[in-house]
């Protein structure tokens, strides 16, 4: 017998007691008090926002100010802890700023991809028919290609600039969601209570927005911590590779194109911005992966 | 000793005491809290309770398959032949697995592997415990199916699960089971998940293989039916204890402790009729809520304050022993300790 | 089994159109090609007769008609810049990649595979957490950053291996590692979640109940039931490791279909991007088409009906 079918031998029944608004934050910061990965995960994310909003103020130099005189020097050298690059530029400056750009990319393209997938996932799903046909080889065709290719072509043929990857990255990545929205909307919709929705003659947008939207929530928001990460180092990966976003505008993965010209002698151009998104990364998995362990029960006591 | 009179048969199965642990996420709960019994050769043990009470734990105790490392035996030990097994290493214990003990579980529809014939695990006891040839082990295999009544042994055994239906699937197990000609088989409700007329079929065959071989049975279920059909003796679980421990007979004719009267006032009688169905009041305790006292106590109709305080030992009576403070004055002998 | 083939074999042709489709309109729609051809400064009418010699003045439909079945042939067109046929460019740096994603795709087989099944095996044991912990950071690091790195150290600090280009087999190390790096750290952690689903099964209980030793439980019996999910990931993870390609031939100058395109999409090189595109999209609809195939293969109750 399995630990499970014992476990739920020795409780029959569990019993959670309804917990009301106010204590919802609460519960959540006492759950998330629990797990170190979690938490480690969540304080990086925080740590990350407030840099993000608030790091023009933090930041100790001016990240496009470029200064012949003090080129490539090593870090810990004239106030630049983390040194500076060909041009002169504070890199600990320009780290900080371009966490902006990723915390921008990171959020926007996950809510649009996110809101555009759902969609159409919900219409696909519960509609059926022709229309869900249709998009679902829309959706086939854009899979057939990798994603961090699609969205490199794409933005190759858009064009630079933070606009551009971010509708790049929302092209490539709204079919996950439109997938597996559409997966949970097809399970939904035989389940009981919505055909006796049906049944008693509730309008279809009814059902739709009144009860199936609700049950998305926790399918999405588990998708969601997936493609962040993914998004991130998409964006990333297309900077590197001379798309996305361009200089001097500093993001991590421009960044890293620049100064992989020069590992040889100085290789704290790479190293730092490096390391930057790969704590971002790690802290955004950590906190996705603690949350889907939260929403989904099942999964509990897995790891 | 075997209460049927007649020859003083072997001891197979010795359970002295046992308690066995789990370390959950709610903390440390023990399903099983002193339990002792004893199943002789050609006898067949009755474990009955409803679902909580321990049962199934206690099997797979003896079987050394508990969950680990959460959950153990605590105390008590298990003997199998006089042998102790109960704390085994695993490689030893993994040679009486399938040879000298074997088990068949509930669910037939997921205790055989999907993607492998019916024939590569039918052969695996065999392959561990044996040195015969595959060739042999296909003969024995063949003939093991045959005697479990599947008609097309031949072709069944390039055959995938899914392909049988349940009853098939449990005589496969049954023969997973005897393959080795095991002294000891345990089976944990092995009709519960079958059609009414594939279980008579299933229990039929069981008896017929237990007597044939001279084989000890320890039967789990919940179902006094079965208990009836196929058991010498049996033994009433509640909370993770024995609450009484008696023959067949006796336990429908003369049920003594108020739990097994309970079970048996419950079963609807098929030859009356306009009457309520009577059940016991209350639910089985979770582990981590047992009462103090009687483990009983919440639901039993005689219930008295000693009962609420005072957990009340395994008394031995006449016919029987009870767990019941009902009977203390009608003997000295106390059958099991009380911590 | 053959009516499923069948079935699949028809949605990929219906696929890899469509995708071409796709690639075609998304040209078009980057600006008229025919500036694209020329210099930036070239007078206007030099436009329009580059436009008109080259077919881009017809109706949008006859030129997509007359791409689409050049396209069947093969037939993308010459490269804009060394005006060699462009899918025989493409086709000629294919066995280079070929070598790079193999590599990478066996060497992640090899370490993930094992690791995932002994660490659930002792999950939570110290090994565990470390295997977690270690297949965590795997996926959060950038491939180019790793590979970077590495070049820094081996080639830069310790001049063991060369920091670029092809040839021996010393230059396929680093791209190697670096290319699988991310995969064994996606495939470890999922064999070790398939596995601890596959562990909690009832006929796992059945094979211990039948005296089989834990390792061939583990490697004989757990590992093939927990095959069907694994190839559905690793089919899924192909095209993350295609995509990643591409990125590892431009760190380390691999000499690839990926450097290639990367270079054609900087320098406008449309045929060429097209051609390639299009081989990417055929390779990886076959690709998924064979995971398919072997899925249902591994999988009796679809391969016996």
């Amino acid at each position: 017998m399995s630990k499970m079918m014992i476990e739920n031998e020795i409780n029959p029944t569990v019993v959670f007691p309804s917990i009301k608004k106010k204590s919802k934050v609460r519960h959540f910061f006492k759950q998330l008090s629990k797990s170190k990965t979690g938490l480690a995960g969540f304080i990086i994310i925080i740590f990350l926002l407030v840099l993000g909003v608030a790091g023009s103020w933090i930041a100790p130099f001016d990240p496009l100010k470029a200064s012949f005189g003090d080129k490539l020097l090593p870090p810990m050298t004239k106030g630049h802890l983390l040194g500076t690059d060909q041009l002169g530029r504070d890199i600990l400056s320009r780290i900080i700023a371009g966490t902006k750009i990723s915390l921008i990319i990171g959020i926007t393209t996950v809510f649009l991809s996110g809101l555009i997938g759902s969609i159409i996932g919900i219409i696909s799903g519960y509609f059926r028919g022709w229309i869900d046909v249709i998009l679902m080889r829309i959706v086939d065709v854009q899979l057939s290609f990798p994603f961090i290719l699609l969205v490199l072509v794409v933005n190759a043929v858009l064009g630079a600039g933070l606009k551009n990857i971010i509708i790049s990255l929302v092209i490539g990545g709204w079919v996950m969601f439109a997938r597996v929205v559409r997966s949970e909307v097809l399970a939904l919709r035989e389940k009981e209570f919505i055909l006796s929705c049906v049944a008693t003659g509730v309008p279809r947008w009814e059902i739709i927005v009144k009860h199936i939207l609700p049950n998305l929530f926790t399918p999405i928001i588990v998708l969601s911590s997936l493609q962040v990460a993914s998004f991130i180092i998409a964006e990333a990966s297309v900077s590197f590779l001379g798309f996305g976003v361009q200089p001097p505008q500093p993001a991590w993965g421009n960044m890293l194109n620049e100064g992989k010209d020069y590992i040889f002698n100085s290789w704290w151009l790479i190293t730092f911005p490096g390391l930057a998104i790969v704590i971002t990364t790690l802290g955004v998995n950590l906190f996705g992966d603690w949350l889907r362990d939260e929403l989904d029960p099942e999964m509990k006591g897995e790891s | 000793m075997n209460k049927e009179g007649g020859a003083l048969n072997n001891k197979i199965l010795e359970v002295k005491d046992l308690q066995v642990r789990f370390n959950t996420s709610m903390g440390t709960v023990q399903p099983v809290r002193g339990v002792d019994f004893q199943v002789h050769e050609g006898e067949t043990l009755g474990i009955v309770g409803e679902s909580g009470c321990g049962k199934s734990v206690t099997s797979l105790a003896v079987m050394g398959l508990l969950p680990s490392p959460a959950g153990y035996i605590a105390e008590g030990e298990i003997l199998l032949e006089g042998k102790r097994i109960s704390h085994l290493k695993e490689r030893e214990m993994r040679k009486l697995r399938g040879n000298d003990i074997a088990m068949i579980f509930q669910e037939p529809m997921t205790s055989l592997n999907p993607v492998f014939t019916i024939g590569e695990q039918l052969s695996e006891p065999l392959r561990q415990h044996t040195e015969l040839s595959k060739k042999e082990i296909r003969r024995k295999i063949i003939e093991m199916l045959k005697l479990v009544g599947i008609p097309r042994a031949e072709e069944i055994i390039d055959e995938y699960p899914h392909q049988l239906s349940g009853g098939m699937r449990q005589r496969v197990m049954i023969s997973l089971a005897m393959l080795c000609k095991p002294k000891l088989l345990i089976a944990d409700e092995p009709t519960t998940a079958l059609d009414v007329t594939i279980q008579a079929q299933i229990l039929d065959l069981m008896k017929k293989i237990k007597s044939e071989n001279q084989m000890a049975m320890l039967l789990i279920t919940h179902d006094l039916g079965v208990i009836a059909e196929t058991c010498d003796r049996v033994i009433v679980m509640y909370a993770g204890e024995i609450v009484e421990n008696t023959d067949v007979r006796t336990l429908f004719n003369e049920p003594k402790h108020p739990y097994s009267q309970g079970l048996l006032a419950s079963l609807p009688k098929l030859n009356e009729r306009k009457q309520n169905l009577y059940s016991i009041k209350g639910n089985v305790p979770r582990p981590d809520e047992i009462p103090k006292g009687c483990a009983f106590s919440t639901r039993c109709p005689h219930v008295s304050d000693k009962c609420r305080n005072e957990r009340p030992p395994l008394l031995k009576l006449n016919h029987q022993s009870c767990r019941c403070w009902l009977y203390e004055g009608e003997t000295q002998e106390v059958m099991s300790h009380v911590k | 089994m053959v009516e499923f083939i069948i079935k699949r074999t028809i949605q990929m042709i219906v696929v890899i159109f469509l995708a071409l489709t796709a690639v075609f309109f998304l040209l078009r729609l980057s600006g008229d090609p025919a500036t694209l051809f020329l210099p930036p400064d070239a007078p206007k009418d030099q436009i329009a007769q580059y436009r008109e010699m080259l077919g881009f003045d017809r109706p949008l439909y006859v030129q997509y008609g007359d791409f689409l079945l050049k396209a069947i042939q093969g037939d993308f067109g010459e490269s804009l810049r060394s005006h060699e046929d462009a899918l025989s460019v493409v086709l000629g740096r294919v066995p280079a990649t070929f070598q790079l994603a193999f590599a990478a795709l066996g060497l992640s087989i090899l370490i993930a595979i094992p690791i995932g099944i002994l660490s659930a095996y002792k999950r939570n044991t110290f090994y565990d957490r470390i295997g977690v912990g270690l297949t965590v950071l795997g996926q959060a690091i950038p491939s180019f950053w790793l590979g970077l790195l590495l070049i820094f150290f081996f080639a830069a600090v310790f001049h063991l291996l060369p920091s670029g280009g092809g040839g021996t087999i010393y230059h396929m190390i680093l791209p190697t590692i670096t290319l699988a790096a991310y995969s064994v750290a996606r495939f470890a952690r999922f064999t070790r979640s398939t596995m601890l689903d596959v562990l909690k099964k009832d006929y796992i209980r059945t094979a211990k109940a039948s005296g089989v030793p834990m390792m061939r439980v583990l490697f004989k019996y757990a590992l093939k039931n927990s095959l069907i999910p694994i190839i559905t990931l690793v089919a899924l993870d192909l095209g993350v490791l295609l995509g990643g390609a591409v990125i590892t031939e431009v760190v380390f100058s691999w000499p690839g279909v990926g450097r290639l395109l990367m270079q054609s999409l900087l320098n406008r090189d449309f045929p060429i991007v097209l051609a390639g595109v299009f081989f990417i999209a055929v390779v990886y609809s076959i690709i998924n088409f064979i995971a398919d195939i072997a899925y249902a293969y591994v999988n009796p109750q679809i391969r016996v009906k």
